[in-house]
């Protein structure tokens, strides 16, 4: 690996506001081997007086998915992108805000947008309040056993307690979950590491700044619930929403999202599981009638 | 400008913010939520696992040995009592702990921790709890008003003192909106611009400073816990790192070469010529905080002339080897995969074959807005009491890293999430006991006349400079960072500021310097210019009261470690803002809260004091030779 600082040019997105009018704003940085995206708006924000670029960063470990931004054309985590990998033989490399959001100020976007598709599509669980006082108290010895058994049992428990179905759908879920362990289990936490960074919707030839398809990552915060103990309530509304505007039915199987997702979601699976949801229900109206 | 009124205004992003939200809106309270978007925070990396509950005794002994004696008894064993369910309330709510094929959950050990009780997903456990949380809310409809981009610039308060809601800013245009609310609640967390690992961090200090200007007692804010990290070069300030708490949980090993000049690479160096760090058999340190012992044994040795360098960056800094290398990679996949694959690509070494470079590294800050607590006639934790996790300031209430709570002198494995989700429970259900108590006697009136207040209350520190001047405000934030690493922290070259009060003096003198610089720095338009000024300021307030504090801690005391000091009864350091502006240290909390008075004492209350740790517990003397030759393994009794 080089240990040599090179030089690359940055080619930046300049916004003061939502409604500003844009401009490019050229810096030259050093890097290494191991300088990423984020290191070098770092050091440009402290080595100039004058207004330091926009973005934000929070984990710096590609777990938060707050700094997603266009590098060179393409919605990367800045702060785990590494210029090397990146950097443009000749001419610079442009840094720019996601376009399917809206821009806060230079790089930075809104992505409040993401928790109002995943709400749209009713992608959570109802939790209870948490109820220090209705627990059993339990000795120390018992106490492990009892934990893990209540932790199994959480399908049964959850569905006494969670809310009525608002309309009847008495099919099977389409996996047993009662346990989490397994396949399931797995899928569930492949699907729990996305970041909410926002390149699938970036990317999607369906997604619009608004309107249109609500995105891959609702979807599959949507597969994610369904796959959660506990997840029979509310069921039939999830696969309502589903098949309304903008669901999956918007979906054009582009395949964009699954290239462009840095935590590797299983989109193409939650994908394929919607449309085939959405056309079993879409038979079951043709029979009912 | 805008004006918005809810029963509740809470204040924070992560997890604890999440959590009360919901408590409150669960209850069928309307929450105003205030914070970033999108959400991310430093400790969303966190990623050791939360403590499962299955022993609450042994739970509570390692919770109170690992802070040193110094958190108050009744919440910590009220937390450690509910942790079982917490866990399984975390499933409830749909979060996916890995489990083996027979569906036992897998766990792992952390630091401080007798036994292996924590159960993780990953190395993500803390963001996939906040990424749940934030979308269950969507549950509670327009019940939850939520404000993005904003800060929090003053608390409004009537006539009695009691907050009565606040005002806040965007922080891009710095447009205004008052909330009017019966309680406002602090969840900001506990790690700062100060010492995060990036100038484009959030000012966490804000929302402490703006409580304390208002009057809110402040406590230990020089307990600054140290951990290890796993280095990575980058030409910008702070080293970046990732914590790997989850690493060390697994088993991996720190060590150093024997000899100081060894230039080898490490996997080319011989077991015998290595200096292995914390416990022989590569687990979990059997006594409190490992971590926190082995980044003090790392600088004593740097201190002596040991430690590696990062050759092909030629770094002057010191580093450890952190090594996995002997662990069984197929155990490693699975448990911790994503993170070795991208700690491989980031660092261009391959985790499974090559020790990593590694180096101390603060993780948090254990002290912060002083809450209480109240206790029943036995002296257990009672909960929906208007005293629970409030704090000095009638109707305000904090929890989570905000507030001082169940950590003492120093955090154990596993206990962050525990004690921010129970924490944010109690603060709920403590803000719904306030809110009951004084719903009687509403004022609409001395409200809105509050709120007037605080509008004009509202200063922001005029920036007077030319644009000519060298120290931008990140410039500035940079500068404050290294000085306050230097003298309280750690420095990423390793020169432990192991305190004494020539340097704290110092310290003092040095932050006096840089309030003048401020004064005239041209403005960071990247937030608007008045926000970015008042957050400078905010964090130069929090760290003169960090210097007093360490002044006033005269002993070492878990991760405070005071080299001219001995060792005293535990107490807290609180902390107070005169009108004059100057910081006051207090020997007791005063306050009254929904028509009563109470009183504290910074002394750790008697209760439970008398009752020795349960038995089993040997430790006491472990600690002792690791840390003062004068401690008393039967003291804390007075
Ligand atoms: C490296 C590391 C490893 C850890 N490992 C573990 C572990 O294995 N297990 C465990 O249980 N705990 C662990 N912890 C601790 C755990 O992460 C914290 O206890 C937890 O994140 C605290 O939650 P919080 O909501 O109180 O604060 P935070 O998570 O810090 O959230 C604070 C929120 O408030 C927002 N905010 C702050 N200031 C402002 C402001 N001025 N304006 C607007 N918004 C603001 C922030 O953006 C953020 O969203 C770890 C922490 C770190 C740093
Ligand atoms: S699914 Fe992947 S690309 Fe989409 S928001 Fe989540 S992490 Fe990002
Ligand atoms: S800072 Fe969290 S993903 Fe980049």
């Amino acid at each position: 690996m080089s240990q040599q600082a090179r030089k690359l040019e940055l080619d930046v997105h300049r916004q003061d506001g939502p409604d500003s009018a844009a401009r490019w704003q050229r810096y030259k940085v050093e890097f290494t081997a191991r300088t990423t995206v984020a290191d070098a708006l770092d050091a440009l924000a402290l080595s100039s007086t004058s207004a330091p670029v926009a973005y934000t960063d929070g984990c710096l470990a590609s777990a938060c998915g707050s700094c997603t931004m266009l590098v060179g054309g393409r919605p990367l985590p800045a702060c785990t992108t590494l210029l090397a990998e990146l950097a443009p033989t000749r001419g610079p490399l442009r840094l720019a805000p996601l376009r399917k959001f809206p821009v806060v100020r230079d790089l930075l976007t809104s992505r409040t947008r993401l928790r109002a598709t995943s709400a749209r599509l009713h992608a959570y669980l109802e939790t209870p309040a948490f109820s220090a006082k209705d627990e059993p108290k339990v000795t120390s010895d018992s106490h492990s056993a009892l934990a893990e058994a209540s932790a199994l049992e959480q399908a049964s428990v959850l569905e006494q307690a969670s809310v009525p179905e608002q309309a009847s759908v008495p099919e099977q879920p389409r996996s047993a979950p009662a346990h989490g362990t397994g396949a399931t289990l797995a899928e569930r936490i492949a699907l729990a590491r996305c970041t909410g960074c926002g390149a699938c919707i970036e990317v999607c030839p369906e997604t619009r700044q608004h309107g249109g398809f609500l995105g891959a990552a609702a979807i599959a915060a949507q597969r994610l619930v369904e796959l959660s103990p506990g997840a029979n309530a509310a069921r039939s509304t999830r696969l309502a929403r589903l098949t309304e505007p903008g669901g999956i039915h918007d979906c054009g199987s582009s395949g964009a999202c699954v290239e462009a997702c840095p935590e590797s979601v299983p989109l193409d699976t939650a994908l394929a599981n919607a449309h085939a949801d959405a056309s079993s229900a879409f038979w079951r109206t043709l029979f009912r009638r | 400008m805008t004006a918005l009124v809810a029963d509740v205004t809470v204040y924070g992003g992560g997890p604890s913010a999440l959590m009360v939200t919901h408590e409150l809106a669960a209850r069928g309270l309307s929450v105003a939520l205030v914070g970033p978007a999108p959400a991310g925070a430093w400790p969303v990396v966190a990623e050791g696992g939360i403590d499962d509950g299955s022993d609450p005794a042994a739970h509570a002994r390692d919770t109170l040995l690992g802070g040193d004696y110094l958190a108050a008894r009744a919440p910590v064993r009220a937390m450690c009592e509910h942790a079982a369910s917490l866990w399984t309330w975390l499933g409830k709510a749909g979060v996916p702990f890995m489990r083996d094929e027979q569906g036992k959950p897998l766990r792992r050990r952390l630091e401080g921790t007798l036994s292996t009780r924590a159960v993780f997903v990953e190395a993500r456990t803390v963001a996939i709890v906040t990424d749940l949380l934030d979308r269950a809310l969507a549950a509670f409809g327009g019940k939850v008003t939520r404000l993005g981009h904003h800060a929090l610039t003053t608390l409004a308060r009537d006539d009695d003192g009691a907050v009565v809601g606040c005002v806040v800013e965007d922080r891009t245009s710095g447009d205004r909106v008052t909330i009017a609310s019966n309680a406002v609640v602090i969840a900001t967390g506990g790690i700062e611009k100060s010492f995060a690992p990036s100038p484009a961090a959030l000012a966490t200090e804000s929302a402490l400073a703006v409580c304390m200007r208002a009057g809110a007692v402040l406590a230990n804010l020089e307990l600054l816990q140290p951990s290890i990290a796993i280095w990575r070069e980058s030409g910008s300030p702070g080293p970046r790192r990732f914590l790997c708490a989850s690493l060390r949980g697994e088993g991996a090993r720190v060590w150093l070469p024997r000899h100081a000049d060894d230039a080898r690479p490490g996997r080319e160096i011989p077991k015998a010529e290595r200096d292995y760090l914390g416990p022989a058999d590569g687990d979990m340190d059997a006594s409190a905080l490992t971590d926190h012992r082995v980044a003090e044994q790392l600088l004593a040795r740097f201190a002596a002339g040991g430690g590696v360098w990062d050759r092909e960056l030629r770094t002057t800094r010191k580093l450890a080897f952190l090594d996995v290398s002997h662990l069984p990679r197929a155990h490693l996949t699975t448990r911790a995969g994503s993170e070795l694959s991208q700690i491989a690509r980031l660092s261009g070494a391959d985790p499974f074959l090559e020790p990593l470079l590694a180096m101390p590294s603060l993780t948090c800050r254990l002290g912060g807005l002083w809450v209480d607590h109240a206790t029943n006639a036995s002296g257990a934790m009672l909960l929906d009491s208007p005293r629970t996790h409030a704090t000095s300031l009638a109707g305000l209430y904090a929890c989570g890293g905000a507030c001082h709570q169940y950590h003492g002198a120093g955090r154990i494995g596993g206990n962050g999430l525990v004690a921010d989700l129970f924490g944010a429970h109690a603060a709920a259900v403590g803000a719904m006991a306030y809110r009951a108590a004084c719903i009687g006697n509403s004022r609409t009136a001395s409200v809105s006349g509050a709120m007037t207040t605080a509008l004009d209350n509202a200063v922001t520190l005029q920036n007077t400079g030319s644009t000519s001047s060298e120290r931008s405000v990140p410039r500035l934030h940079e500068e404050l960072r290294a000085t306050l690493s230097a003298h309280v922290g750690l420095t990423s070259d390793n020169d432990r500021g192991r305190v004494d009060n020539d340097k704290l003096t110092a310290l003092l003198g040095a932050l006096d310097l840089l309030g003048e610089a401020a004064l005239k720095a041209p403005s960071d338009s990247s937030i608007s210019s008045a926000t970015a000024h008042r957050e400078f300021a905010d964090c130069l307030l929090l760290a003169r009261v960090t210097a007093h504090s360490a002044r006033a801690r005269a002993e070492s005391r878990g991760v405070f470690v005071r080299v001219d000091g001995g060792r005293e009864r535990p107490r807290d350091v609180l902390a107070i803002l005169t009108d004059g502006g100057a910081i006051q240290l207090l020997d007791s909390v005063r306050y009254q809260s929904a028509g009563a008075h109470h009183e504290r004492s910074a002394s750790i209350d008697p209760d439970g004091l008398d009752d020795p740790m349960p038995p089993g517990n040997q430790r006491a003397s472990d600690l002792d030779a690791a840390h003062s030759p004068t401690f008393d393994a039967k003291e804390p009794t007075p």
